[in-house]
């Protein structure tokens, strides 16, 4: 039972974004569930990357998909764009963000390399839930609304 | 003016018979010595008024052809109309003579028919009155004749020579009897001559017995004068025989006698029963004799006189003369024989003085006659003038007029010959327009000579371009039939290129049909490619879903832990296949796109097919059009160039006579000069 549970420990699954300017992933744990952009109007989602501050090229309509997180009893949807893969992941595949990429936002928890494949940057919910509630709060500073562009 | 002919003449003569109409009245009345008696003067007043009134109808009916000729318009003057209208006025003056002259004898018959029926009380008329009323008509019928006839002669002679002009114009004849003018003449005179000559011997006569009247009633008088003597030498005592030996000497003298005293007369049987037959006596003689000593009582009508003589206080003698009025035998004979010879005389003088005029008239008559159907003046001579009166001066006329015809018809003669050089003596209209056509002649006969010269020069001239001509004509003619050969093989070609045309058009038009049909069912490919994206749609829809669905899946296997693995398989595997149908659907919407895509440029190319076929068969039918056209204007013009060929080879013939003719007009200038070279000029003309 040992091991299993160690297994069970180490196992980190994550939900990657291929967007156009790279890949991003969200522990799968945060994630409630996926749905179709447009079901709940009321409630429009914030874009991931804009909470990320990247600005991305228009993505086609049919990739979006709206990512309902749940972060410690909070709901929060995001609109991302791209493939959605759900990628399993161990602790070891976690590995701290480089300096620089942290400089450039908070919003970043890990690096991830499964498999070989490039890397990918792993989204921390809690800060994500964080941000969107900056982003509804008045216009933030010129700082943190700077942003990179993929 | 007076309008038309028959109110012309029925004033005239009714002017004329109204002026003569009171004398004759007159003379009629003292004729039947009627005097001044009212009755018989109204009488003939009103048979004067009758006369005038018949005379005038019978002239209006006589003259009606006439005015119907006048009343048309020239246009509808038929011969026929003019022949009936001289044939009124021809006959018109012996008739009305005729019929004016009964007239008259009617008036004077009626006249004195109702004189007469007036009775003896009124106008006592001798038994002689109706011999003296028959000479008078027949003098008044020879009278009125001699003054009707010649007056109709004159009023219709304008009226008869305007139908004579008119027939002479339309060349036809009129129906004219033959007429003697001596004969008329002689008639005429005799009239003349017998109306007063009788009318003389009427009066007379009337006054022969007017006369005896007057001697019978002076008789009587001196008879019961003589009576009255005889009887107062008689004793008053003697008895009737001494009376009747008185009165026995007095019959013998046809003088009966009467004593009228106290008593009964006494007297001769025969004078005793007249008194007492004659009621109108026996009162005369009561009335008179109480105060006249004599006085006559004689009637014209009767057939004796009786005269009374007062012989004293007492008595008067009256004496009967039987004497009937009578006219001298010796006056009636010499009358007759008279009146016979100048019945005779006067038409024979007539007769004679007639043909003084006629003779030299008939001579000159027989001279235009042998002029008009013989033209021989030679030997017509000149005609003997019998005096200088208005026929020797017409036969004068006449003489000088054959004179010129003799210049005229030598000048002409001379002409005929070819010698114009006469000439024509005298003056008038005749030798001037001789002289003048002359003249004209020479100058024509001058021209004719110059121009058959130049007739003759043209001539040859003609002659030789017509040669030319002819050739050129059929050089022509056969370009002519050479380019209708040309133009009959054109059209042939165009036929042909019409028929080439009209299935270069089948076809075009078959093929825009074909592409109209491409069009429609790429449209229909089209629709049904977009059935296939709108079903790709729903398929990627459902794929996506299921993609999704298979996610929220994985993720719930995911949170499941361990327990979820086999469900995260599955979930996976959905997703795999959903992204694998996702990617086919997308494969398949490129494909149906790159169909669209192709279905559009078939379309754009069909399209562009389509005009092109459409320019096709615009360009085929405008082509078939005009091969027509080129077919019609080929054959036409084939058809005028066989015309112009059909008139260039009439122009050959036509040419071919022309040269033909100028060769004899050529001849016949040769001709004319040669005759007109016979003339001879005098003078050269102008």
């Amino acid at each position: 039972m040992q091991p299993r549970a160690e297994a069970a420990a180490s196992r980190a699954p994550l939900l990657t974004i291929s967007a156009a300017c790279g890949t991003w992933g969200i522990p799968s744990s945060a994630v409630a569930s996926v749905e179709q952009p447009g079901t709940d109007a009321a409630s429009a989602p914030l874009s991931l990357l804009t909470l990320l501050g990247v600005a991305a090229p228009v993505a086609p309509a049919e990739l979006a998909r709206v990512l309902v997180l749940r972060v410690g009893g909070e709901r929060l949807a995001l609109l991302v764009h791209g493939a959605l893969t759900l990628v399993e992941t161990t602790a070891a595949d976690l590995l701290p963000l480089p300096a620089a990429v942290q400089s450039l936002t908070p919003l970043l928890s890990h690096v991830a390399v499964v498999d070989g494949k490039p890397a990918l940057f792993v989204v921390s919910p809690e800060r994500l839930l964080q941000a969107a509630r900056g982003a509804h709060a008045p216009s933030p500073s010129h700082d943190s609304a700077r942003g990179s562009s993929c | 003016m007076l309008k038309t002919l028959t109110l012309r003449s029925t004033l005239t003569y009714a002017v004329l018979d109204l002026l003569f109409a009171p004398f004759v009245i007159l003379a009629f009345t003292q004729l039947l010595g009627t005097g001044g008696a009212a009755d018989p003067w109204l009488t003939m007043v009103g048979l004067t008024a009758l006369k005038i009134t018949a005379w005038a109808i019978y002239l209006s009916i006589e003259l009606s052809p006439w005015e119907r000729f006048a009343r048309t318009a020239a246009k509808g003057r038929t011969p026929e109309l003019v022949q009936a209208a001289d044939r009124s006025l021809q006959s018109l003056p012996l008739r009305f003579g005729l019929v004016y002259s009964l007239t008259w004898i009617a008036t004077y018959g009626a006249g004195f028919l109702i004189v007469k029926g007036l009775g003896a009380e009124h106008a006592p008329l001798p038994t002689q009155a109706d011999n003296a009323i028959a000479i008078l008509c027949l003098a008044v019928f020879f009278g009125g004749f001699a003054f009707a006839y010649p007056l109709g002669s004159t009023l219709t002679a304008d009226a008869a020579s305007e139908c004579s002009a008119l027939a002479r114009a339309g060349s036809y004849s009129l129906d004219r009897s033959p007429s003697s003018l001596q004969l008329r003449i002689a008639a005429v005179a005799m009239a003349l001559a017998l109306g007063p000559m009788l009318w003389m011997v009427a009066l007379g006569y009337i006054k022969q017995v007017e006369s005896s009247h007057t001697e019978r009633v002076t008789h009587a008088a001196l008879a019961s004068s003589e009576l009255a003597l005889a009887i107062g030498a008689m004793n008053p005592s003697e008895d009737d025989t001494a009376l009747g030996v008185v009165l026995d000497g007095f019959q013998k003298r046809s003088v009966d006698g009467l004593v009228l005293d106290a008593g009964k007369p006494r007297g001769s049987d025969v004078a005793t029963r007249l008194l007492a037959a004659d009621p109108e006596l026996s009162r005369w003689l009561t009335s008179e004799t109480p105060h006249s000593s004599a006085g006559t009582r004689a009637r014209i009508d009767l057939p004796y006189v009786v005269a009374f003589h007062r012989v004293d206080p007492t008595r008067v003698a009256v004496a009967v003369l039987h004497a009937p009025v009578a006219a001298s035998a010796s006056f009636v004979l010499s009358s007759i024989v008279f009146t016979l010879l100048v019945g005779v005389w006067a038409p024979i003088c007539a007769y004679a003085l007639g043909r003084a005029v006629s003779r030299p008239i008939g001579k000159l008559t027989t001279i235009a006659r042998r002029i008009v159907e013989q033209g021989d003046l030679k030997e017509i001579g000149t005609v003997a003038v019998a005096a200088n009166d208005e026929i020797g001066v017409l036969t004068e006329k006449v003489n000088d007029v054959l004179d010129l015809m003799r210049d005229v018809s030598l000048a002409a003669h001379a002409i005929a010959k070819g010698d114009l050089r006469a000439v024509v003596e005298g003056t008038g209209e005749l030798p001037d327009s001789f002289r003048g056509m002359l003249e004209s002649l020479r100058g024509m006969v001058h021209q004719i000579r110059e121009t058959s010269v130049d007739l003759a020069s043209a001539a040859a001239e003609i002659f030789a371009a017509s040669q030319e001509q002819e050739a050129a004509a059929a050089s022509q003619s056969s370009a002519m039939v050479e380019i209708s050969r040309t133009m009959d093989s054109l059209s042939e070609s165009a036929a042909h290129v019409s028929d080439a045309v009209q299935g270069v058009l089948g076809n075009a038009e078959r093929t825009l049909h074909n592409t109209d049909d491409m069009v429609r069912r790429i449209g229909e490919l089209t629709q049904h490619a977009n059935r296939i994206g709108e079903i790709l749609e729903v398929i990627r829809d459902i794929a996506d879903r299921s993609d999704l669905l298979a996610l929220n899946g994985s993720l719930e296997a995911s949170h499941a832990g361990e327990g979820g693995r086999g469900f995260a398989l599955v979930a996976s595997e959905m997703r795999r296949l959903a992204e694998r149908v996702t990617a086919s659907v997308s494969d398949v919407k490129k494909l149906v796109s790159d169909i669209r895509d192709s279905g559009s440029s078939t379309v754009m190319a069909t399209e562009e097919s389509k005009k092109l076929a459409e320019g096709t068969t615009d360009a085929a039918r405008q082509i078939t059009f005009v091969t027509q056209q080129q077919r019609s204007g080929t054959e036409q013009v084939s058809q005028s160039i066989k015309g112009i060929a059909d008139v260039v080879s009439q122009a050959v013939s036509a040419t071919s006579q022309t040269r033909t003719s100028a060769q004899g007009l050529k001849t016949q200038a040769d001709r004319l000069s040669a005759l007109v070279k016979r003339f001879e000029l005098t003078t050269e003309a102008p």
